[in-house]
């Protein structure tokens, strides 16, 4: 029985209907077909678990994405860091909400794979990334990873890739992925060498205590050698020019993720530089270890990469 | 008129169904535990004082996890876990006034239980009162500490400025190295205990820095 012309106008009514109430509702700011990132899950490195960024070692509560602020931590009145897991609650609602955290105190690029493989049977729908902090933190800038694959070693961009391809492998249709460059770390420095630690001591004597990312911070290291780091992950020179011999791990990234976006129709790829381009400050920078990000610098790399015009655009 | 109607029946229709696929719209009532551990943003549910029963009286008045709370007070043995006369000023008060930054009757009560609770839960054991009475004070003192640091200072570069961030900074050390000696680990991953669905940690493998 083939419906009347009467029926038809009254199911295009209902869908008109229906249409104008899912539009307005303010948690649909997703693009068709993109699931919301109630199951979120993070890949990286000690930034991402917040480690020193209040009380020593981890502060998962604290973390730019995974962070949380739960009634234990309001009644000790811990910072709140308004972490992406927070704004997913507020936005998507707590409901089938989880949080996983895969980063790893020390991870390197070529720990994205192994970090990327816990995602296996989880139904993540938004998976984030930021690698590549160790890899330019190195003892000297003549330690810092090729970018391409020379026979046995692996390069910067194999590693991102094999990642990447392996964490698209455990993710459903529909799941976002948020790649987040690596941090203007030679800008550590310059902000840094003013910062005297818990007011004792000068930040340089503690880097050169801890010997924390020697390449950039050591009192070894040139200006010339952390023109050098930045260079390697911009891929372009102080005077603004593209670099004569480096693509840049960031541009690598982006362009890898730009492609996996492009090769996967049904999967949302978003890379960002706002974690490139935040504008630290002093405060931003731990009072405990002169090196991670403190509650503060956690607190504003979560804005800043929620609220980039290139990432996901949840909403605010 | 009648596609007035079809189109208000389709509006109504659509509103439900989104309402219900993004939970707007929850059951009645909820089968929520009596003590159970709050949603973030809210304060827990305090059980009203049962006098008649024991483990009323044995089992601190808020205290965290849900489930496992639920299976401590349906068991047929109590809990051993030693009375302590602050809950009866919990359960008198409110959670709100734990809440407020000057430490009260209420703050320490319900610390005092989440401590004596979570410890025993974790490890195994009792608290001594000195033990409890320094994890207690620690906690405080990051308290205390936190909030300063979180108050926006007229003068950041200020040497006043600077001493008491510099004092703040190291009451929370000091506070996180009590619970070391104490318990063996630092208060954020204490705290994290308590809140054991916030946040699961699957990383491959786990080092210091």
């Amino acid at each position: 029985m083939r419906p009347c012309r009467k029926d038809l106008r009254a199911a295009r009514f209902i869908l008109l209907g229906l249409l104008s109430v899912a539009g307005s509702a303010s948690a649909l700011e997703l693009k068709p077909g993109q699931s919301p990132p109630k199951r979120l899950y993070s890949n990286g490195d000690s930034i991402m678990r917040a480690v020193d960024a209040f009380f020593p070692f981890d502060n998962l509560n604290l973390s730019w994405v995974n962070g949380y602020h739960g009634f234990w931590q309001r009644l000790a009145h811990i910072p709140n860091v308004n972490a992406h897991n927070q704004r997913i609650s507020e936005k998507f609602g707590k409901r089938s909400r989880k949080n996983w955290i895969a980063a790893q105190n020390g991870a390197r690029m070529e720990h994205f794979k192994d970090q990327a493989a816990e995602a296996a049977g989880k139904n993540v729908t938004y998976a984030t990334v930021m690698l590549g902090g160790n890899d330019v933190c190195r003892s000297n800038v003549s330690d810092l990873p090729d970018e391409e694959t020379v026979g046995d070693k692996i390069g910067f961009r194999d590693d991102f890739r094999e990642g990447l391809d392996e964490l698209l492998s455990h993710l459903p249709k529909g799941a976002t992925v948020y790649v987040a460059g690596i941090p203007d770390v030679p800008r550590l420095y310059d902000i840094g060498k003013d910062k005297e630690l818990l007011g004792i001591v000068n930040c340089p004597f503690v880097w050169d205590l801890t010997k924390l990312c020697g390449s950039v911070l050591s009192s070894r290291s040139t200006g010339a050698d952390r023109e050098f780091v930045r260079e390697r992950i911009t891929g372009m020179k102080s005077n603004g020019n593209s670099s004569d011999f480096f693509e840049g791990y960031n541009r690598i990234m982006e362009q890898i993720t730009m492609t996996a976006d492009a090769l996967n129709p049904e999967k949302f790829l978003y890379f960002t530089d706002a974690s490139f381009t935040i504008d630290f400050q002093l405060e931003h920078i731990s009072d405990l270890d002169c090196f991670h990000p403190s509650w503060e610098g956690q607190r504003e790399l979560s804005r800043v990469t929620w609220e980039d015009s290139n990432g996901p655009n949840f909403g605010n | 008129m009648t596609r007035g109607w079809i189109f208000v029946a389709g509006t109504v229709v659509g509103a439900t169904a989104v309402a219900l696929a993004f939970g707007l719209l929850g059951p009645a009532s909820t089968d929520r535990d009596t003590l159970q551990l709050p949603a973030e943003g809210s304060a827990p549910q305090v059980a009203a004082p049962v006098e008649t029963s024991i483990v009323a009286t044995q089992v601190p008045a808020a205290v965290p996890a849900s489930s496992k709370l639920t299976d401590v007070l349906t068991q047929a043995a109590p809990p051993k876990v030693k009375p302590n006369p602050q809950w009866d000023a919990l359960v008198s008060g409110t959670v709100e006034d734990a809440l407020k930054p000057d430490r009260s009757a209420e703050w320490d009560a319900l610390v005092s239980g989440m401590l004596e609770y979570e410890v025993e839960r974790r490890f195994g054991r009792q608290l001594d009162l000195v033990q409890q009475q320094r994890l207690l004070d620690a906690l405080a003192q990051v308290r205390y500490a936190s909030l300063g640091l979180q108050e926006e200072p007229g003068d950041a570069g200020s040497p006043a400025a600077l001493r008491a961030r510099l004092s703040r900074t190291l009451a929370i050390l000091q506070a996180d190295r009590i619970f070391r000696e104490e318990i063996g680990i630092g208060v954020s991953e204490f705290l994290q205990g308590l809140d054991a669905d916030a946040v699961e940690d699957v990383a491959p493998t786990r080092t210091n820095r």
